[in-house]
C-alpha cells in the first residue's frame, strides 16, 4: 500500500474541507441549541481546546515517524491492547460514516429531490464515493485542494449575501444560555474538529514535519470559517428560530434577496454542499478501510470497500427518520467522540512516557 | 493478464457511462414547466364552509410571456374551502389540471378578521416549513376580501403581477409608508421577546375623488391608510399604512406617516419625500427628500423608574422647493427650517412610541437594544420587557440638516407689484 504524501497546502485544504463540510448540514442549528446566540463564544472556544488537543496528536506523529496507526498502539500498548485501542475509531468511524451517508442523503431529499426514492439518492453517493475511495487518499486530498477554494467561496457567498438579514442585537444576551452551557459546550463540541485526527490515524500521508503546522494552521482555519457561519447566522436568525432548520446554511441561501437578479442563490449552493459531502464521505470511508487492512494486516484495502460500503449502507437505514438521524450524528456519538479520539493519543502518549522513552529512542534501540 | 485487466475497465468506462445516461436524463422529483401551476400569491380568510377559505392567484405562463401580453391575462384565480392551506392546494387539484406549486409564490394575503383570530401564528410556521415557500414572501393583511383583492391585482404596466407586487412591496424603500414585512421577518418577530410585527396592509380602493367644490385643507401624504387614500385610475388597490400584530394577532392599524415613523425608529427607513407648511409662510408648502444621516441610535438603561430609551435620530435632506419664494439656501433660513423638520419628525416619533406604548406592542423593536441590558437569555426572559416597555421613559432627539437644494443654488423671488427684479 505505497501513497505518495502530500504538501502542506493540500493536507490543510484537504483536513479543512472535511472538516467545514459540516456547516452544510445540521451543525449551525445545533451548535446555538447548546448556548443560544453565544453559539460563536462555543466555537472559539471549542477551536482552542482542539488546539490544545492536536499538539499531543502531532507530538504522537512526529513520534513514531514512518508507523501506521495500528502499529503505534500496538509498539505501545502491546499486540493485544493494541489491536483493541486501534479498533477503538472503527466502530465510531462506521457508524459516523452511516449516519453521514443517511444524513447527506435525506437533506438531498429536503433540498431537492423530495419525491425520489432514498434508496437511490444513497446508492448515488455511495456509488461516487466509492470511486474516490478506489482511486485513493492522494486523489480525494487533491480533489479537495481543487474544490477548497470554490467551497471557501460558496460559503462566504452565502453568508456574506445575507446582510440584509443581519441584526446584531441578536447577538445579545451575550453570554446567550449562561457561563456554564458555554464551557460544557466549548469542551464537548471540539469533537466538531474530529476529522484532524487523520493526522495520526492515516499519517503515512503527511510528511512528519509538517505534521504540527497542518494541525495548527487547519485548527486556526476552521474556527475561522465556523465563526463567520455562527455570527452571520445568529445575526440573521434569533436563537429559537436558529435552532429549527435541519439545513440553516441553505435556509440563509434561501433568505438572500438582493433584488430582482439576485436571489435563489441556492441551487449554487448544492453543487458545493454535495462536493464537499462527497468529499468528506469518500475520507471516512478510506479512512475505515485503511485502518481495517492495517488492522488484518492486508497488502491492499481494496477488497474490503465492498463489504464495508454494504455494511455502511444497511446501518444507514437503521434511524428510522431523518430527526434521529440529526440527533444521533450531532449529540449521540458528537457528544462522546472527541474522549475517544482525543483521548487516544494522550493515552499511547502517557503510557510511551510511562514505558520510558517515545517512538525514536524505541525505533533507534532496535537499529542499534 | 494486462489485456484482461483493459477489457474490464473498458467495460467498466462504459457501465458508467450507460448508468449516467439511463439515470442523469431526470429524476423522481422532476417537472416540467408545463406539468405545474406556479400559485403567485395566497390569500387566506376565514372559512364559511369550511376552517379556511384558500384563493390562490395562479400564473398563465403563455400570457405572461412576451412584451404584448396585457394585463389581467397573466393569471386566474380560484377559492376553495378547505380545512388548511395545503389541503387547499390538493382541493384546487381536483379542477386545476396542473399540479399546483408554492415556488415562485410572491405573498400571503391574510383578511383582518383572519389576522385578528391569529390565524398569521397559526399558519405562518407551516407555510414557511414547507420546501416550496420562501422566506422572502411577503406577508399583507386586507379589511377587504382577499379573493376579491387578489382579482384586483390586474397590473397595466406589467402583465405579471407577481413582477407587479414585487416592485409595489419594495416601495418601501422611498416611500416608507409600508414595510418589507417579509414572511421569514414576521416568523422571526413571532418568537423573540421583544419585537413585534407590522405587516403592509392593503385595500381595495374606492376609485373615488371628493366631490366637493371647496378647496381642501393640507393634509400630509401618509396620513392616509389604505382603501382611505382619494384616488382614481390605476391598479384599484392601495398599499399604504400597517397592520400591528401582538402575539401574533392584529391589534391595531398604522397610517402610512406612522408606518414611516416605525421604519425610520426600526432602522429599515431608506428615503422618503416630505411635505410640510413652511415655517415662515404657514400656507406654503415646502418638499424635501430625507435620509439617514446616520442610523438610529439607540440606547437603553434601566433607572429606579423603570426602563429608559434614548432614541436619537439624524437626518439629512435635499429641499425640493416648493409653494414658498424664501430661499432656504441661505444659512438663517436654512436652520429655521432645519428646526421645523425636526420638530415635525420628534413629534411624529412621540406619538408613534406612545401609541405603541398604549398598545403595550414593542413594534419598534426597543427589544432588540433591550437585549443588551442583561447578560443570559434566563435574564431576558425574567425581565418581562412587554411591561417594562409600556411604562418606559422614551426621549427622542431628532436633529436634520440640509445638505442640498436640489439643482437649485439661490432662489430669486417672482416678480409681483411690490417686489421688482432680483429683489428680496
Amino acid at each position: 500500500m505505497e501513497v505518495s504524501k502530500i504538501g502542506e497546502r493540500e493536507a490543510i485544504a484537504y483536513l479543512v474541507t472535511i472538516v467545514i463540510a459540516k456547516v452544510f448540514l445540521a451543525y449551525p442549528a445545533v451548535l446555538v441549541g447548546y448556548a443560544a446566540n453565544a453559539a460563536w463564544l462555543v466555537v472559539l472556544l471549542s477551536g482552542l481546546v482542539t488546539l490544545f488537543f492536536i499538539n499531543f496528536v502531532t507530538k504522537l506523529v512526529t513520534s513514531f515517524p514512518g508507523k501506521s496507526f495500528p502499529e503505534v498502539c500496538q509498539t505501545i500498548l502491546g499486540p493485544y491492547f493494541g489491536l483493541v485501542t486501534a479498533c477503538l475509531p472503527i466502530l465510531g468511524m462506521l457508524l459516523e460514516e452511516s449516519l453521514l451517508l443517511r444524513n447527506f442523503s435525506e437533506s438531498m431529499l429536503v433540498v431537492a429531490l423530495p419525491e425520489t426514492p432514498l434508496s437511490v439518492v444513497m446508492v448515488c453517493f455511495l456509488g461516487a464515493c466509492l470511486v474516490a475511495v478506489y482511486l485513493g487518499i492522494e486523489n480525494i486530498a487533491r480533489a479537495s485542494y481543487i474544490s477548497f477554494p470554490f467551497t471557501l467561496a460558496a460559503i462566504l457567498c452565502i453568508t456574506l449575501l445575507s446582510f440584509n438579514a443581519w441584526k446584531p442585537d441578536l447577538l445579545f444576551p451575550i453570554l446567550g444560555e449562561g457561563l456554564f452551557p458555554i464551557l460544557k459546550a466549548g469542551l464537548i463540541r471540539s469533537s466538531d474538529y474530529l476529522e484532524l485526527v487523520n493526522l495520526y490515524i492515516i499519517p503515512f500521508l503527511f510528511y512528519p514535519k509538517q505534521v504540527k503546522r497542518i494541525g495548527q494552521k487547519s485548527v486556526v482555519m476552521v474556527i475561522g470559517v465556523f465563526l463567520v457561519v455562527i455570527l452571520t447566522y445568529t445575526m440573521s436568525f434569533p436563537f429559537p428560530v436558529a435552532e429549527e432548520p435541519y439545513l440553516p446554511l441553505y435556509t440563509m441561501a434561501r433568505g438572500v434577496y438582493l433584488g430582482h437578479f439576485i436571489q435563489r442563490i441556492e441551487a449554487i449552493f448544492v453543487i458545493f454542499w454535495v462536493f464537499a459531502g462527497l468529499l468528506l464521505l469518500s475520507s471516512g470511508f478510506y479512512v475505515l478501510c485503511i485502518i481495517l487492512a492495517q488492522i488484518l494486516k492486508l497488502p491492499d484495502y481494496k477488497p474490503l470497500i465492498s463489504p464495508l460500503a454494504i455494511i455502511t449502507f444497511a446501518l444507514a437505514f437503521a434511524p428510522p427518520s431523518l430527526s434521529d438521524v440529526v440527533y444521533l450524528s450531532n449529540y449521540g456519538v458528537r457528544e462522546w467522540g472527541w474522549l475517544i479520539y482525543y483521548g487516544i493519543p494522550i493515552i499511547l502518549l502517557l503510557v510511551a512516557r510511562l514505558r520510558g522513552g517515545d517512538g525514536q529512542n524505541e525505533s533507534t534501540q532496535k537499529e542499534s | 493478464m494486462r489485456v484482461r485487466k483493459k477489457k474490464v475497465k473498458a467495460i467498466a468506462v462504459w457501465a458508467v457511462f450507460a448508468f449516467c445516461f439511463i439515470t442523469l436524463t431526470g429524476c423522481g422529483s422532476s417537472f416540467e414547466p408545463n406539468e405545474i401551476s406556479l400559485v403567485q400569491f395566497i390569500g387566506i380568510d376565514q372559512g364559511k364552509e369550511n376552517l379556511l377559505d384558500v384563493s390562490f392567484l395562479i400564473a398563465i405562463p403563455q400570457n405572461l410571456a412576451g412584451e404584448n401580453s396585457k394585463g389581467g391575462e397573466g393569471s386566474f384565480l380560484v377559492t376553495v374551502s378547505a380545512p388548511t392551506v395545503f389541503q387547499a392546494m390538493r382541493l384546487a387539484n381536483t379542477f386545476v389540471g396542473r399540479r399546483m406549486s408554492l415556488i415562485h409564490a410572491k405573498g400571503i394575503i391574510f383578511s383582518d378578521l383572519a389576522a385578528k383570530s391569529g390565524l398569521i401564528a397559526e399558519l405562518l410556521p407551516s407555510l414557511l416549513q414547507y420546501r416550496e415557500t420562501r422566506g422572502t414572501a411577503f406577508v399583507a393583511v386586507t379589511e377587504d376580501d382577499p379573493a376579491e383583492l387578489l382579482e384586483n391585482f390586474v397590473p397595466l404596466l406589467e402583465a405579471n403581477p407577481s413582477r407587479y407586487m414585487e416592485l409595489l412591496t419594495q416601495n418601501y424603500r422611498y416611500t416608507g409608508y409600508i414595510t418589507s414585512s417579509q414572511a421569514q421577518e414576521i416568523y422571526n418577530e413571532l418568537k423573540v421577546l421583544g419585537t413585534d410585527s407590522i405587516v403592509t396592509l392593503i385595500n381595495l380602493s374606492s376609485e373615488e375623488l371628493s366631490k366637493s367644490e371647496k378647496q381642501g385643507d393640507f393634509r400630509s401624504g401618509g396620513s392616509y391608510v389604505a382603501g382611505e387614500l382619494p384616488k382614481k385610475g390605476g391598479v384599484e388597490i392601495q398599499a399604504i399604512g400597517g397592520a400591528v400584530l401582538k402575539n401574533g394577532k392584529m391589534i391595531a392599524t398604522l397610517n402610512g406617516n406612522e408606518t414611516m415613523i416605525a421604519n425610520i425608529v426600526r432602522g429599515e427607513f431608506k428615503s422618503s419625500l416630505m411635505a410640510l407648511p413652511s415655517p415662515d409662510q404657514k400656507n406654503d408648502i415646502i418638499n424635501l427628500e430625507i435620509f439617514y444621516a446616520r442610523t438610529p441610535q439607540i440606547s437603553v438603561r434601566l433607572s429606579e423608574e423603570g426602563v429608559v430609551i434614548d432614541l436619537h435620530l439624524r437626518f439629512e435632506g435635499n429641499v425640493l422647493g416648493g409653494g414658498t419664494t424664501i430661499d432656504y439656501a441661505l444659512k438663517k433660513n436654512r436652520t429655521r427650517l432645519e428646526k421645523e423638520v425636526a420638530r415635525s419628525i420628534k413629534k411624529g416619533v412621540e406619538e408613534v412610541v406612545a401609541k405603541s406604548q398604549e398598545l403595550k406592542a414593542d413594534f419598534l423593536n426597543f427589544g432588540l437594544k433591550g437585549r443588551r441590558l442583561v447578560s443570559t437569555v434566563k435574564d431576558w426572559n425574567d425581565l418581562n420587557w412587554d411591561n417594562l416597555y409600556a411604562s418606559a421613559q422614551v426621549n427622542v432627539q431628532v436633529d436634520f440638516v440640509v445638505r442640498r437644494t436640489s439643482t437649485i443654488f439661490k432662489h430669486a423671488p417672482i416678480t409681483t407689484d411690490e417686489v421688482g427684479e432680483g429683489e428680496e
